[in-house]
């Protein structure tokens, strides 16, 4: 047998045994969080953002969590985009069905972003800050790998409107997006199983 | 500082994770939570669409009856030149139809009081500005879709009528912004619609079931 035959043996050996342990990972107590890279598409200006997300996600019961997340803009694809300064700060409740290690939620989060937009500027020339309410609607799916791993994907939409803007001058202030997230997560069981 | 930090995250799990203890009646039961606020402005010549966040504090009195002690605050446009910030900070009473603590789908009514304070900018020049505080009363409906035991999602709408005076927006030809402030100009008001989510966090008084 090949090497490469061996490693793919081997990486089928540990994703069968990992779906059979069917671990009781999702019960209450349950706190999972990641740091990831989100791009997020503007639906009201064609710009795309990328930023760094994160997230701390504790759960009630089976069906129920609680979720901070926050996004941190980092840069657009445009050579001048939107935003100068973004960072997004969230916290609601997810509901969610699962089955075996496979879990998908659905959420709403309230939430506010501390921005500045390129463009935008007080009469001493200094960006202005902007404190603007926002929420975001939050659909995504985990799959436990192991005690303290998952991998989880998600979309979210975001609704914010900026609003101390000079519109008249050309600047529209609707700022909704959409993100896609995905990556490796770490989870642990705070309290134990009865 | 790491124990400090694990004690800060594994102690709220044991803590939601227990069932809510509810002594005699539901009188004493508090919570707190967060809510996002769609603001429809009727008030004005620019009845533009405000957006808010905002938290709340609830003490339930009775089976039937809740408060909710609350802070919002709004942003909106006005027309393309101007914008307004609202704080709203107050308190509702709702009431219940029912006395269960925790059905699925659980209505009321609302009317309560807030204080408010408004500013309004020039969207060019932030230095041309007004202000003004009032009060205001509002009443409407809502339900809350108990998630659980504890924790709710709740829908609420309602309008709110601001007292005392009201401050205008108004463009000129030459393309200035005035804002005019007029004394006793009525009953200013918009519909307010919110979604929130509240967690209960205890039943503080009242005797214990026996």
């Amino acid at each position: 047998m090949g090497t490469r035959k061996k490693i793919i043996a081997v990486l089928c050996l540990l994703a069968f045994s990992a779906t059979a342990q069917k671990d009781d990972y999702i019960r209450p107590g349950l706190l999972k969080s990641s740091l990831t890279i989100t791009p997020s598409w503007m639906l009201n200006k064609s710009d795309v953002n990328y930023n760094l997300t994160g997230f701390l996600e504790g759960y009630l019961d089976k069906h129920l969590s609680l979720r901070l997340e926050s996004h941190y803009f980092m840069d657009g694809r445009n050579d001048d985009p939107f935003y100068k300064f973004n960072s997004q700060n969230y916290f609601g409740v997810l509901t969610h069905i699962n089955k075996n290690n496979f879990d998908a939620h659905l959420g709403f989060m309230p939430g506010f972003s501390i921005n500045q937009v390129n463009g935008d500027f007080k009469a001493n020339g200094k960006h202005q800050i902007h404190f603007t309410p926002t929420f975001a609607i939050n659909i995504g799916c985990t799959y436990y790998i192991w005690k303290v791993f998952n991998v989880f994907a998600n979309a979210t939409y975001v609704h914010s409107s900026i609003s101390e803007l000079n519109r008249a001058g050309g600047i529209d202030g609707r700022a909704d997006e959409f993100m896609i997230s995905a990556g490796l997560g770490f989870n642990v069981n705070t309290i134990r199983k009865k | 500082m790491k124990k400090l930090l694990l004690a800060l995250l594994i102690v709220p799990s044991f803590g939601y994770s227990q069932p809510l203890k509810i002594k005699k009646n539901q009188s004493g039961i508090v919570g707190f939570g967060i809510r996002s606020t769609i603001s429809t402005f009727n008030g004005g010549d620019f009845g533009n669409n405000g957006y808010g966040v905002g938290g709340q504090f609830r003490v339930q009195f009775a089976d039937r009856i809740n408060s909710e002690w609350f802070f919002d605050y709004l942003t909106a446009n006005i027309g393309d030149f101007a914008s307004r910030r609202d704080y709203h900070v107050g308190v509702s009473v709702m009431s219940y139809f029912t006395k269960k603590p925790s059905p699925i789908i659980k209505p009321y009514i609302v009317a309560g009081y807030c204080f408010d304070y408004t500013e309004v900018m020039a969207n060019d020049n932030p230095g041309n500005r007004a202000e003004k505080f009032s009060a205001a009363v509002q009443a409407g409906g809502g339900l809350h879709l108990n998630l659980s035991e504890r924790l709710d999602l709740s829908v609420v709408s309602q309008y709110m009528i601001h007292l005392g005076e009201d401050i205008h927006a108004h463009r000129h030809d030459d393309g200035e912004i005035e804002f005019e402030k007029e004394k006793g100009s009525g009953l200013e008001g918009h519909l307010l619609f919110h979604i929130g989510i509240n967690y209960k966090i205890a039943d503080l008084w009242g005797r214990e079931r026996k």
